[in-house]
């Protein structure tokens, strides 16, 4: 190419200049998604029911562990999706290390108990209303974070989109363990987590379509 | 103890806070300092990728597309962090789409060894076996029994166990023999 194509080039893109606000700091983005989500679930949660037994649950150290750790998984994968949406994620790359740190940490407990408590037999699949409840768990926390990432631009779209998946996975699993009863590993993982894996499989489909620039 | 600053690293420095207040007064809608902007990182775009292209043309219109990402994510650039990196990565992503682009379109052109026609025009043909011509011209320069190790171990994929039983010699002997048969040919064709 010339130079003069070149100078065309920036021509045409100093004319089309218009002002840009920037965008906001990825910790002050994260914060609407976590009030919208966590609120928004809250919701869906009074709808659903709570599950009888919550008061006895608080009592429950694998129950607030699992809690804690999901909420940590959830916040720590929104807030690296929150960087990753910038070209150069402002240096913070590792970031992504946090939910999975804490996925793995997540699945490794889970598989322990599924051998010990479980003896590693998986539940009959059918139909559940899990399903349905943490399918409309996540739909406002799946919409608010595809837009507020697209806001940015990313390198990287197939790591962002995976961190987007883990966030909104995690969302709908706080908010199941406040309404279903069931506490087997066996259950939450086809209950509570699979539907989430189409769910990924989809996203998966469309990453390249949602975040394109 | 701290080295003072070099020429080198005042002028990395001063050039990334330059671009860095630009690219604010840009996202504020300063015309003329995005177009001081766009025409300061060009040439360094262009002189970044350009060592690690295969093709220099691909150069340029990697650096038009970058230009036009920096154009479209202005508004990610954080005036608090260096400008340096922040380009980086979008021109870093450029080249890899770029070449992903290019590779895929290529796809086409694969064939396998089992294609006829594949094989009529490049491998059985005479016009194509130049480079396997001068190397028989320079293994004719060596004696014909470092040449028969050479082609034994080389070419038809013997191990050296097996061509140091067939030649009645020591293993040593034929690796050494193979060796110096290869420098030398290296050194011939090169």
């Amino acid at each position: 190419m010339s130079n003069k194509s070149i100078d065309a080039l920036i021509d045409d893109l100093t004319d089309e200049l218009e002002p840009r606000k920037p965008l906001p700091h990825p910790v002050v983005r994260t914060f609407p998604w976590a009030v919208i989500s966590f609120t928004y679930l809250a919701v869906i949660i009074q709808v659903s029911g709570l599950r009888p037994d919550l008061v006895h649950k608080f009592h429950d150290v694998n129950f607030i562990f699992e809690l804690g750790l999901s909420i940590f998984i959830a916040v720590s994968a929104f807030l690296a999706s929150a960087y990753w949406c910038v070209p150069d994620a402002r240096g913070k790359k590792w970031l992504v290390s946090l939910p999975l740190m804490g996925s793995a940490i997540f699945i490794f407990w889970n598989a322990i108990r599924f051998i010990i408590e479980e003896n590693a037999r998986m539940p009959d699949l059918h139909w559940n209303h899990c399903y349905k409840d943490g399918l409309a768990m996540a739909i406002l926390p799946i919409a608010s974070i595809v837009i507020m990432c697209r806001q940015g631009k990313t390198t990287c779209s197939a790591t962002m989109m995976s961190m987007n998946i883990i966030a909104i996975t995690s969302v709908a699993y706080i908010g199941l363990r406040f309404t279903c009863m069931l506490d087997t590993v066996g259950h939450s993982g086809i209950a509570h987590i699979l539907p989430f894996s189409i769910v990924a499989t989809i996203m998966g489909f469309a990453t390249h379509r949602l975040y394109k620039w | 103890m701290d080295q003072p600053p070099s020429d080198n690293d005042n002028h990395e420095r001063s050039s990334d806070d330059l671009w860095g207040e630009l690219a604010v007064n840009a996202q504020k809608g300063d015309k003329k300092a995005y177009r001081s902007l766009l025409n300061e990182i060009y040439p360094f775009i262009k002189a970044s990728l350009i060592g690690g292209l295969a093709n220099t043309d691909w150069a340029e219109d990697i650096t038009q597309e970058a230009l036009i990402s920096v154009h479209k994510s202005l508004n990610t650039y954080s005036g608090d962090r260096p400008f340096k990196p922040w380009l980086m990565a979008i021109v870093n992503f450029r080249r890899t789409d770029f070449l992903r682009k290019h590779y895929n379109k290529k796809d086409h052109e694969k064939t396998t060894l089992d294609n006829p026609d594949f094989l009529k025009n490049y491998v059985t043909n005479p016009g194509a076996s130049g480079e396997y011509k001068d190397i028989e011209k320079a293994l004719a320069s060596v004696t014909p029994e470092q040449s028969e190790i050479f082609k034994k171990l080389k070419v038809e994929g013997y191990t050296a166990k097996e061509v140091a039983k067939a030649m009645n010699m020591s293993e040593s002997a034929v690796k050494v023999s193979a060796h110096r048969t290869m420098k030398k040919l290296q050194d011939m064709l090169t």
